[in-house]
């Protein structure tokens, strides 16, 4: 890439010395020179997610455990891409992690259902990456680069009483 | 100068290929959740009528071979816990209703589902208990059966006791 960026500055030297040279050999003749300026605009995209309601999600009643617990806006995302986007979630894993012996190590991830704050339905968190939204080039103002999830967890009685954890993968992708 | 236009050429094809590149990824975040699932043993009783708990002896054969009341109630049980039931008499007797008869309480017996009745008394007798806490004991019916034998020579009248099952985790 250096070598790419190199020749065009020598060929625009060799433009402005020749002009020069032009301009000593006869004064009286009227000159005129020109450079190309070049602006390589490289991809950038780049996203921040925020917690924002993010702190365990605990099952204390049979309400809790049959009827799960909605979280609404449980992390905020913002994404600023001078390309359009994607921006998908996944589960790290097939199963939570499980803190302390004698716990279920078959709390599947499908447990945690997800959507944006502008769906309405919820979708089942898998390990295959689902887009969670795409959005045009822009900033943090542009629509649609600003928004956050809503996630629901109903684990059921199937599953022994601890702690589990999973990670949620985000994916920005650039189209 | 024709080997700057050839690089020249070159390194534009080249930018315009990079330009038309294949979506690639940028950014990669995780986020954890946590998941708090503490304990829960969760116990309702269901009858299956009014009178599931009303024992009616009127004739001779109802006195000699009592009166059995199946699946006239149940508990449904919701746990993450190994669980046990057990049920007993509040006090020994059935007591007759504003007078001062008794009858002893274990002339009514209980049992859960398919299992053997066991005679009711004031202490706490196991019916029912999960194993492994498989699948089928987090969420679990278990239907109550009832058989009332009173001695025929009990005095004519209108007794009650009060029944106390408990689910509790083991």
């Amino acid at each position: 890439m250096k070598i790419l960026l190199i020749v065009p500055i020598i060929f625009l030297l060799h433009g402005v010395c020749s002009a020069s040279y032009a301009q000593k050999v006869d004064a009286r003749s009227t000159t005129s020179a020109s450079s190309t300026a070049t602006l390589q605009l490289n991809t950038f995209a780049e996203f921040t997610v925020t917690p924002v309601n993010a702190s365990a999600f605990a099952f204390n009643s049979t309400t809790s455990y049959e009827s799960g617990i909605n979280r609404s806006s449980f992390s905020s995302f913002v994404v600023k891409s001078n390309m359009n986007w994607l921006l998908t979630i996944r589960a790290s894993g097939a199963f939570f992690a499980a803190s302390g012996g004698g716990l279920s190590n078959t709390l599947p991830a499908g447990v945690i259902s997800f959507k944006t704050n502008s769906e309405s339905t919820y979708r089942t968190l898998t390990t295959t990456a689902q887009t969670l939204r795409s959005g045009a080039a822009g900033g943090s103002s542009q629509p649609g680069n600003t928004f956050s999830i809503d996630l629901r967890v109903a684990p059921g009685y199937l599953y022994n009483g601890g702690l589990y954890t999973l990670d949620l993968v985000y994916t920005l992708t650039t189209q | 100068m024709k080997l700057l236009v050839t690089t020249l050429l070159v390194s534009f094809l080249l930018i315009s290929l990079e330009a038309h590149a294949q979506p690639k990824v940028v950014q990669i975040a995780t986020e954890t959740i946590r998941l708090q699932l503490n304990p829960i043993v969760s116990s309702t009783l269901e009858t299956s009528s009014d009178t599931w708990n009303t024992f009616v002896f009127e004739a001779q054969d109802a006195y000699q071979r009592g009166i059995e009341k199946v699946n006239a109630s149940a508990i449904s049980i919701k746990s993450n816990l190994n669980w046990v039931v057990t049920v007993r008499a509040e006090e020994g007797y059935f007591r007759e209703t504003n007078k001062g008869g008794e009858i002893p309480v274990s002339i009514l017996s209980v049992r859960a589902n398919d299992g053997e009745y066991v005679r009711l008394g004031p202490d706490p007798i196991i019916i029912s208990q999960s194993s492994d806490l498989s699948v089928e004991d987090r969420i679990k019916k278990i239907a109550l059966s009832y058989k009332a034998h009173p001695d025929k020579l009990v005095h004519t009248g209108s007794y009650s006791v009060n029944l106390i099952f408990t689910v509790t985790s083991k």
